[in-house]
């Protein structure tokens, strides 16, 4: 868990004092190198039931970074630890069957002290099935401003007439990342 | 070229700043202003049927890493910045109604990653169904692994038309290293 970090200000006339200038270098190594940010791949294939409209992507690879500690791998959702604006994106590879269309979405769940409750699904995206090769449906988006305690979650869905795995292997994983972009 | 990070350093209450520590900081400031980045557009080009094919990009409008593959290489982002990526492309098809389109995004390590030089992994896959009647395009985007200065990423796509099909026009790439 994390605070966006304070920039000092500096009056005109008096000297910087140490503690100040500490203060804006951790401002700036924070932009550089702590901004929360998390990538998680999915390694195992999971079955998608068909037409369940609201079925949660597993990605049970371990995070290849988790700045925040967001991410909880047993519920396959992450944990807002540092509010603000965060860069959301997702991609969920289906199986070769040209039934039906696929979609994915990310689920943002508020706790109930957000000032600003959201509508739950935030970049749907779905396309028409592919047959012949593996269909991946991508999202990306800027989210609204999340508070500490939000959750989101990959939401799938699919309508091929039978449950459909995901795909792990070519043409590459399923993931889900998250950056923090603005406090 | 920025092939380095900078810096933060840190300050001792009670001592007073040299001007070098000072230049430090703002090269750290100013590295978080002007981000490495690239911005280009790809002409018309052929992709064959049934397999992927490398886009190839113009002379970038913008490349603060001159990170582009140059003519040689018109295919390739080489990171020249360690650090962690957010990739965006949109890719054109030409109209046509049969088969399938997708793209993807491809990593090839350089010889300074850890991996070793020559692994090669596959990211963002979306595909989808054409249209017969206007040009097909999609979008991928990713935020990569972390990258290491002489990593390789592409951007591929593929079609299945059942002959080889025109490719481009309205087809652009963005790459921002979002720091290490």
């Amino acid at each position: 868990m994390g605070t966006v970090p304070t920039v000092p200000t500096f009056p005109a006339g008096l000297a910087a004092t140490g503690a100040q200038m500490q203060e804006l270098a951790q401002a700036a190594l924070w932009c550089l190198q702590r901004r929360p940010l998390m990538i998680v791949a999915q390694v195992t294939a999971q079955s998608i039931a068909n037409g369940y409209s609201d079925y949660s992507v597993t990605f049970d690879g371990t995070p290849l970074i988790d700045r925040d500690s967001g991410w909880d791998s047993a519920e396959s959702q992450y944990t807002v630890g540092t509010p603000g604006v965060y860069l959301a994106a997702a991609n969920v590879v289906f199986a070769a069957n040209s039934t039906g269309y696929r979609m994915v979405q990310i689920s943002v769940t508020n706790t109930p002290f957000d000032p600003c409750p959201l509508s739950p699904a935030i970049g749907q995206s779905n396309v028409p099935a592919s047959g012949g090769i593996a269909c991946g449906v991508a999202t990306r988006c800027l989210t609204p401003y999340l508070y500490e305690g939000d959750t989101l979650e990959v939401v799938a869905f699919q309508n091929s007439g039978g449950s459909l795995n995901t795909q792990t292997g070519s043409p590459g994983p399923s993931w889900f990342a998250l950056a923090h972009v603005s406090g | 070229m920025m092939a380095t990070l900078p810096d933060v350093p840190s300050f001792t209450p009670g001592t007073a700043p040299s001007l070098a520590v000072l230049g430090a900081l703002a090269s750290a400031v100013g590295f978080i202003n002007y981000q490495p980045a690239l911005f280009a557009a790809a002409s018309s080009f052929s992709a064959a049927t049934g397999s992927y094919t490398n886009v190839v990009w113009n002379t970038p409008t913008t490349d603060r890493d001159s990170g582009w593959g140059g003519p040689a290489q018109p295919t390739w982002y080489i990171a020249q910045t360690p650090g962690y990526y957010t990739c965006s492309a949109q890719l054109t098809f030409g109209a046509s109604g049969t088969g399938e389109r997708a793209a993807d995004w491809q990593i090839t390590t350089g010889p300074s990653n850890p991996a070793g030089s020559g692994t090669v992994t596959t990211y963002g896959h979306v595909s989808t169904s054409p249209s017969a009647t206007d040009a097909t395009r999609v979008t991928i985007g990713i935020i990569t692994p972390y990258l290491y200065v002489g990593d390789i990423i592409t951007a591929r796509v593929y079609q299945s038309s059942g002959s080889s099909a025109t490719c481009g026009g309205n087809c652009w790439i963005s790459y921002l290293c979002m720091g290490p």
